[in-house]
């Protein structure tokens, strides 16, 4: 899923002075922010809760409205926010890019400002740390890698193994960082595949991905 | 979705929120306590010492522990909140806490023969319906059984003058001195009113064809209690008999041993564990002195001339049939004879029929529509409280009758048990009672028996409530499947369903909230109302002290020397409740300082409301620091 992080409240804060809104429709997305804690319902009332009581202390009427549809990123969906966007200054959006962009869309002359970085394609573990797992490079090797991808599991994205920065497993970017090749190495070790290590990866086409300017896909 | 009820509750034959006045109990807040109980319980405070307590034979502690001490708590509840109205006569400003409802509708007159507890609940209710209720009743005081009978060392006549004064002040009129069959007919107050009703107990005291109802040291129990709570007693002569083996009997027995008898026997058909009466009501008869005489017959009484010298008995070989009706059946050729001067037999009551068979219809036989019958005339021997919802029963048909419109039915389902692998994990906690006072010093008085609960001890018993289906509920619309419930919540009670939905077992819940808290899709709520409680509370707390102290149940308990002071407290089953939405609310709500209690570590009963906990208040404080506000406004207390 698309993982968010909600933004520092002071940016979202000054954002909303900024844009002087006094009308504020904050638009949460039931989704993927909902699942990483950034843009549910439940963050929608607590930043709500949040800005009311800056705005209050510092004296600047903001009125604010909640709202969370199941998704932002179709347009059916945002379409259910029409009256509260009409009422508002402008729409503060918890959901991802993707979302902001929907919304921006679907109401011209409205002033869509995003309270979520979207961060990543990923996941994450019951003690609730998301890792990325995906790219989305638009040409999968996964099937080559034992189920682990070299493209953001790599630091540098390398194809071809480690660099010469893997140390004790650890990605020489940070030691928070598993070496993925180490990672892909283990795995295909398990999966008793570990022969297929020396096959080199022939020269791969980054076409698909967002080198080739910004993607459409047309679903058959 | 139907609605759950809990079994303490669904067992009270008037339907108390036990919860609900257990749970304010525990904080001390007596006076809203007996709010609750009187909600439904026009007699609450008199039931908080005489009631048979089914709720606590179904409270679900039991199956950890023992059942809360929901009857005493009720009593602490009256003796420690304000609770009495001032005399109605006087009270033209008085503080009555059960506010005149007037519902609205056409008044209709309703008249309704005796003050007991079914007949003043009735009559409650019909005024808050909008009707013009009297009620009639013989003896110069209110109050039926409770008033004329049940001895002072167990109810006192201050908690029944409580409940009399509260049904008086809100509207019901109650003319005393007026006795059916003398003062007025049946035929008359029908005329006079649009409804009747008869709700004039069981006066009569049954006897024995074995030998003469009443003469010299002949007494039955009815009017012998009377007399005694009258003021005065008969002289008894050195040894009582008393035969019967009810509440009543012992009723009887204990008085006799106030009244200084020499020794009393009680004698009873039954064997000790079927006599009917309680078994703590047994239990602390035999303290006194009682001796039980159990499975024997009364067969004949021995005197000579006019002076009792006994009672002969005859051996019982069972007192029920197969098909468990009375039917006893005795050893033949055994006998023994039971010696005392003074025999009280009490065994059952009976109605008085007396005056309705001479009316214009015999009413014991065909009911006009505008006649009903309440209590225990209508239903046979019973409780107070079992009285209080046959007035309710009574009231609701005859304002259905009087207005055309049907009663409204509710039915919800009972909470089951504690399923059996959530009993070892919820702590147990020592059951309080109030003390019994050493026999030996109680029978010499008529005070009661027993002093009850302290104001802190009635807390830290009220704390012992689990809140039973104060619990979390999924709205299956809004659960996107996302996992947190299930990851969160302590007991891994909560469940992805066949159909991609949390699913939490209502049951096996134990209101912690921390899946309510932490469900990003706003998706589960809590039971009763918990976060409208909590956020109400806070926001009172904040306006009236600056500050607001969020406290779990947990803690509270453990901590519970003294009762919780001040305003600021605003207690949460457990911590996990508190919502980082919480604690901003009450900020926004003029908060200077929110303190966020924790237990500590091996104390929390909720495992994982620690950790959320301090991961909320590090967050709120996160975001009050990015707000250039001030972050230690928000605390941890350990
Ligand atoms: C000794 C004793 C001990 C008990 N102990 C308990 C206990 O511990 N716990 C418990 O829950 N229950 C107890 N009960 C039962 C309880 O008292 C009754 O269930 C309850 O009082 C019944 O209420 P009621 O309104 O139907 O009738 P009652 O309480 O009998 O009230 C009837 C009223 O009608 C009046 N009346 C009768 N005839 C006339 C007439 N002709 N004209 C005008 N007025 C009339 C009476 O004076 C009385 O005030 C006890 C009963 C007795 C006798
Ligand atoms: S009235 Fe009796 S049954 Fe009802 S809650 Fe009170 S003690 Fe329990
Ligand atoms: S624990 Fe409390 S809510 Fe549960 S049954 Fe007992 S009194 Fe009722
Ligand atoms: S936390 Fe909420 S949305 Fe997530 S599974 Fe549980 S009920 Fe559903
Ligand atoms: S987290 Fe708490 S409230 Fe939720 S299901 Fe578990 S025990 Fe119940």
């Amino acid at each position: 899923m698309i993982v968010g992080q909600r933004k520092p409240i002071d940016e979202i804060y000054a954002m909303i002075v900024a844009n002087d809104v006094k009308k504020l429709l904050l638009g949460g997305c039931g989704t993927c922010v909902t699942i990483s804690f950034a843009g549910g319902e439940k963050e929608v009332a607590e930043l709500t809760a949040a800005l009311e009581l800056k705005a209050t202390s510092d004296g600047w009427t903001l009125e604010i409205t909640q709202l969370t549809p199941l998704r932002q990123c179709e347009p059916e969906y945002t379409r259910e926010m029409a009256d509260a966007v009409k009422a508002a200054d402008a729409v503060l959006s918890l959901s991802c890019g993707v979302g902001v962009q929907t919304l921006a869309a679907e109401f011209p002359g409205k002033r869509v400002l995003p309270g979520v970085n979207t961060m990543m394609l990923g996941s994450h573990s019951p003690d609730r740390l998301f890792i990325e797992y995906c790219g989305a490079c638009g040409d999968c090797i996964l099937g080559e890698t034992g189920g682990i991808c070299p493209i953001v599991r790599c630091s540098k994205s390398m194809l071809n193994g480690p660099c010469g920065g893997s140390v004790n497993g650890k990605c020489e970017v940070s030691p928070d960082i598993g070496c993925g090749w180490q990672l892909i190495f283990d795995k295909l070790n398990e999966l008793k595949l570990g022969a297929t290590w020396d096959e080199v990866t022939t020269a791969r086409d980054w076409r698909p991905s967002w080198h080739g300017g910004p993607r459409r896909l047309e679903s058959k | 979705m139907r609605d759950f009820v809990p079994p303490c509750q669904a067992a009270c034959p008037a339907f108390t929120d036990v919860q609900g006045y257990v749970a304010l109990t525990a904080l001390g807040r007596f006076t809203e306590a007996y709010d609750v109980a009187r909600l439904t319980n026009p007699f609450s405070n008199s039931c908080g010492y005489i009631c048979f307590r089914p709720c606590e034979q179904n409270c679900r502690r039991a199956s950890v522990d023992q059942p809360i001490s929901i009857m005493e708590l009720k009593r602490a509840a009256a003796a420690f909140g304000e609770a009495c109205g001032p005399d109605p006569e006087s009270a033209s400003n008085g503080q009555f806490h059960m506010q005149r409802r007037n519902l609205g509708g056409e008044a209709k007159r309703i008249a309704i023969i005796g003050a007991g507890p079914a007949g003043l609940t009735a009559a409650q209710d019909l005024v808050a319906a909008g009707h013009k209720v009297t009620v009639f009743e013989r003896e110069p005081k209110a109050g039926g059984m409770l008033r004329l009978t049940i001895p002072n060392y167990r109810l006192p006549d201050t908690a029944l003058d409580c409940d009399i004064n509260e049904v008086a002040a809100t509207g019901v009129k109650i003319k005393y001195g007026q006795e059916l069959g003398k003062d007025f007919s049946i035929d008359e107050l029908r005329a006079d009113n649009d409804g009747v009703i008869i709700a004039t107990g069981l006066p009569f005291s049954r006897s024995l064809p074995v030998f003469p109802t009443e003469g010299d040291n002949v007494y039955t129990a009815i009017p012998f209690l009377k007399a005694v709570k009258a003021g005065n007693p008969p002289a008894l002569k050195s040894r009582v008999i008393v035969v019967g083996g009810g509440n009543v009997a012992i009723d009887v027995a204990r008085t006799a041993v106030r009244l200084g008898a020499k020794e009393v026997n009680l004698v009873c058909l039954e064997s000790r564990d079927k006599m009917p009466a309680h078994d703590w009501e047994i239990e602390e008869a035999a303290a006194e002195g009682v001796n039980l005489n159990c499975c024997l017959g009364p067969s004949k009484l021995v005197s000579s001339g006019a002076s009792v010298e006994g009672l002969t008995c005859q051996a019982v070989s069972r007192v029920f049939n197969e098909e468990g009706r009375f039917d006893p059946q005795f050893v033949p050729d055994k006998f023994l004879t039971v010696a005392g001067e003074t025999v009280i037999v009490s065994i059952g009551q009976g109605r008085d029929t007396s005056a309705l068979r001479s009316a214009e219809v015999d009413i014991t036989k065909e009911q006009p529509r505008d006649v009903f019958m309440a209590g225990e005339f209508a239903t046979g021997p019973g409780s107070a409280i079992g009285a209080v919802q046959n007035g309710h029963v009574v009231a609701a048909a005859v304002a259905a009758f009087l207005t055309g419109k049907p009663a409204a039915v509710y039915e919800p389902a009972v909470l089951a048990d504690l399923p059996e692998r959530m009993r070892p994990l919820v702590p147990a906690r020592q059951r309080r009672t109030g003390m019994t006072r050493p026999s030996a010093d109680r029978v010499r008085d008529f005070e009661l028996f027993e002093p009850g609960l302290t104001e802190v001890e009635a807390a830290r018993e009220g704390l012992r409530c689990m809140a039973c289906l104060s619990g979390a509920v999924v709205d299956p619309e809004k659960c996107i499947a996302c996992l947190t419930c299930v990851r969160v919540c302590p007991f891994e009670i909560p469940k992805i369903g066949a159909d991609n939905v949390a699913v939490i077992d209502t049951a096996e819940c134990q209101a912690c909230g921390l899946c309510a808290t932490e469900c990003p899709a706003g998706a589960i709520t809590l039971r009763r109302g918990q976060e409208e409680r909590l956020l109400d509370e806070a926001v009172a707390a904040a306006a009236a002290a600056k500050q607001v102290d969020f406290y779990c149940m947990n803690r509270l308990y453990n901590d519970a020397d003294e009762l919780p002071q001040g305003h600021t407290i605003v207690p949460a089953m457990c911590i996990g409740q508190v919502s980082e939405l919480l604690m901003l609310e009450a900020l926004r709500a003029g908060a200077a300082k929110v303190n966020v209690s924790l237990c500590p570590e091996e104390g929390c009963f909720f495992g994982t409301a620690r950790d959320r906990t301090i991961a909320r208040v590090a967050s709120v404080q996160a975001t009050l620091t990015e707000l250039g506000l001030e972050p230690a406004m928000i605390a941890i207390k350990e």
